[in-house]
């Protein structure tokens, strides 16, 4: 082996063992529940709790709906930007990367005294109503990695050129943003998704606030109250990320021309 | 009238004039450049006319409809950009099927006139391919043949070929024009080279920050250029002072006697600038070159087919003299003595138009 292949080797190991060693702990002791042996009894009570499939199905549906409203108000918002105003490219920009500065306590606070009971539009006295603050909440806690991905799925394309070419050959505007725009973004799209969707299914303050069913206040509860589940909780939202990313990557690599 | 008639167009960008007062007349069929170096508003004014930029004023007509209003959809156009503009996420046949399907023509027929077109550009079988998979020359021609899929009524083309390298440019070139004349398919063609514009076209719109400086068929604009700018954009000139003696066409340069071939109408006297080509100067006397004027060799450079001699003119302006085939086997040298010698139809008198922006 080389020198090179040598030093190359290393950092692999390194950087794998760094990764890695931590989560064979959690596994060691999520998997020492039953005194003296090592079983998976963690990984069952954690699963047979009907509150872990409720939330995470209840997360899951979150994330969709978030997935899907970020992207009917971004995309057409980044690709408008781009093609008609340049110039409010930064300012655009700016207040999409707002939720990141301000904290998500704020937002969820204000969110509570504007829609509250006692105010002109009391979303919160309702589930459906509180379901689609949280939703709202959740668009904009997401907007920052939605607007980032999508405008650089843009950037790697010629918009403009692409557009008209489309247009000159009597596309509707619509047309064009489905036919031309996002299957060429389609890769950025799905990232900006998966970011969206591990960022709802852990999210804990808006959920835990508004009082939904969520995933995140479920983790909380389990960590603050058990040992071990928490450890085979946190091992299995961790299996469910790496799936999420795998499948991206399946998916984003499937067709050519992207 | 006309098949394409853009009349009295305008347009500025914020302080900037882009296009000052554009009008031309187009035939069916014919194929028109628009020439130019970057930055006269060749390209916009290819714009306007496939509605992506809205003039200021004027009118854009196609086929008797006035679609200075419409939108680019609408217009029924072909375009081929500089950059290809394929859609790297379809293949060819996908590309050229696009406009057709946006049509909602019926799939056997769009079968049918994909095949044809892949047949027509030379590539019947790479019509799975992707765009990313083509060279840039296939490339462009398969956006040539997305284009004119949809049988649009213009088809325009934004530098096509500047893209590519010398060689397939000239290839693709000829293509182009075979095409175009298969089709019978009015073209509107924009770009900065001047082969391109001459090789290609029934006629050509030389076009300087702004405005048009002069259209006419090939021959025309490179054998009678009226303006200044032309002669020396178009192929190499000297233009040169010269003062107008009397409306018969009697010119004086420093002096020296010169003649026209033609007599001046409405010009009395003054001076003026005239274009004499270097090809058209013989150092030596022949048939027809009654005028004649004294000149000093600088210097020689022989580039096998064509010597090119720069001469020192009434002892302070510089000319260009292209000396061809056997006249350059005997070469004049430096610092010598020379007569240049020229016939009255060579010389072309400029118009001085004195412009604003």
């Amino acid at each position: 082996m080389s020198a090179r292949g040598l030093a190359r080797g290393v950092i692999i190991a390194f950087g794998a063992t760094y990764l890695l060693l931590p989560l064979a702990g959690v596994l060691e002791f999520a998997m020492r529940m039953r005194r003296g042996v090592y079983s998976f009894d963690a990984f069952f009570t954690v699963f047979e709790d009907h509150r872990f499939g409720d939330t995470f199905l209840y997360s899951t549906v979150m994330a969709l709906v978030t997935v899907l409203i970020g992207m009917l108000i971004v995309l057409p918002a980044a690709y408008a930007v781009r093609l008609h105003a340049p110039r409010l490219r930064a300012t655009v920009e700016f207040v999409t990367l707002l939720p990141l500065v301000v904290p998500a306590i704020v937002i969820v606070f204000g969110y509570v005294r504007l829609y509250g009971s006692d105010s002109w539009l009391p979303l919160t006295d309702s589930d459906f109503g509180a379901d689609a603050l949280l939703a709202f909440g959740y668009v904009t806690l997401s907007l920052p990695y939605i607007y980032r991905s999508v405008d650089a799925g843009l950037s790697s394309m010629d918009v403009r050129t692409l557009s008209e070419a489309a247009e000159s050959l009597g596309a509707r505007p619509v047309t064009v943003l489905l036919r031309v725009v996002l299957p060429n973004i389609r890769t950025s799209i799905l990232s900006g998704a998966f970011l969206t969707a591990a960022i709802v299914l852990g999210e804990f303050t808006f959920a835990s606030l508004l009082d939904r069913p969520a995933f995140g206040p479920f983790m909380q509860l389990l960590g603050a109250s058990r040992a071990y589940e928490p450890a085979a909780l946190s091992l299995v939202a961790f299996a469910f990320t790496w799936g999420l990313m795998a499948l991206i990557g399946a998916i984003g690599g499937r067709r050519k021309g992207t | 009238m006309s098949f394409l008639s853009v009349r009295g167009v305008k347009k500025a960008f914020g302080p900037a004039v882009a296009v000052q007062d554009f009008s031309l007349d187009a035939e069916r069929g014919e194929f028109v450049s628009l020439l130019g170096p970057s930055g006269c508003g060749k390209t916009t004014v290819l714009r306007m006319i496939a509605g992506f930029e809205k003039p200021d004023a004027g009118s854009v007509v196609i086929d008797g409809e006035d679609v200075t209003h419409l939108p680019t959809r609408a217009r029924r156009i072909g375009m081929v950009f500089q950059s290809y503009a394929l859609f790297p996420n379809l293949t060819v046949e996908g590309n050229i099927a696009f406009g057709l399907k946006v049509a909602g023509v019926a799939k056997a027929e769009i079968a049918a006139r994909v095949k044809e077109m892949l047949e027509l550009i030379g590539l019947p079988k790479l019509g799975g391919r992707y765009p990313v998979e083509l060279s840039g020359g296939q490339q462009q021609r398969v956006a040539l043949a997305r284009a004119i899929a949809i049988r649009p009524r213009i088809l325009l083309l934004d530098e096509p070929l500047s893209a590519l390298d010398a060689k397939i440019r000239v290839s693709l070139r000829e293509e182009l024009r075979a095409i175009q004349r298969e089709l019978g398919i009015t073209a509107i063609f924009v770009t900065h080279d001047q082969e391109e514009a001459l090789a290609l076209s029934h006629r050509v719109v030389v076009m300087s920050a702004g405005w048009v400086e002069q259209i006419g068929t090939p021959p025309e604009v490179y054998h009678t250029p009226r303006t200044p700018f032309v002669a020396t954009f178009v192929g190499t000139a000297n233009v040169l002072p010269c003062r107008i003696e009397d409306v018969a066409g009697r010119l004086s340069f420093h002096g020296a006697p010169l003649a026209l071939d033609h007599a001046l109408t409405g010009v009395t006297g003054g001076e003026a600038m005239m274009a004499l080509r270097p090809e058209a100067i013989a150092l030596a006397p022949f048939e027809g070159a009654t005028n004649r004027l004294d000149a000093t060799v600088r210097d020689v450079t022989f580039l096998g087919p064509v010597a090119r001699v720069r001469v020192v003119l009434a002892g302070e302006i510089e000319a260009l003299v292209d000396l061809h085939g056997e006249a350059t086997r005997i070469l004049p040298e430096p610092g010598s003595a020379s007569v240049l010698y020229f016939r009255p139809e060579s010389l072309q008198l400029l118009d001085r138009r004195d412009r604003a922006g």
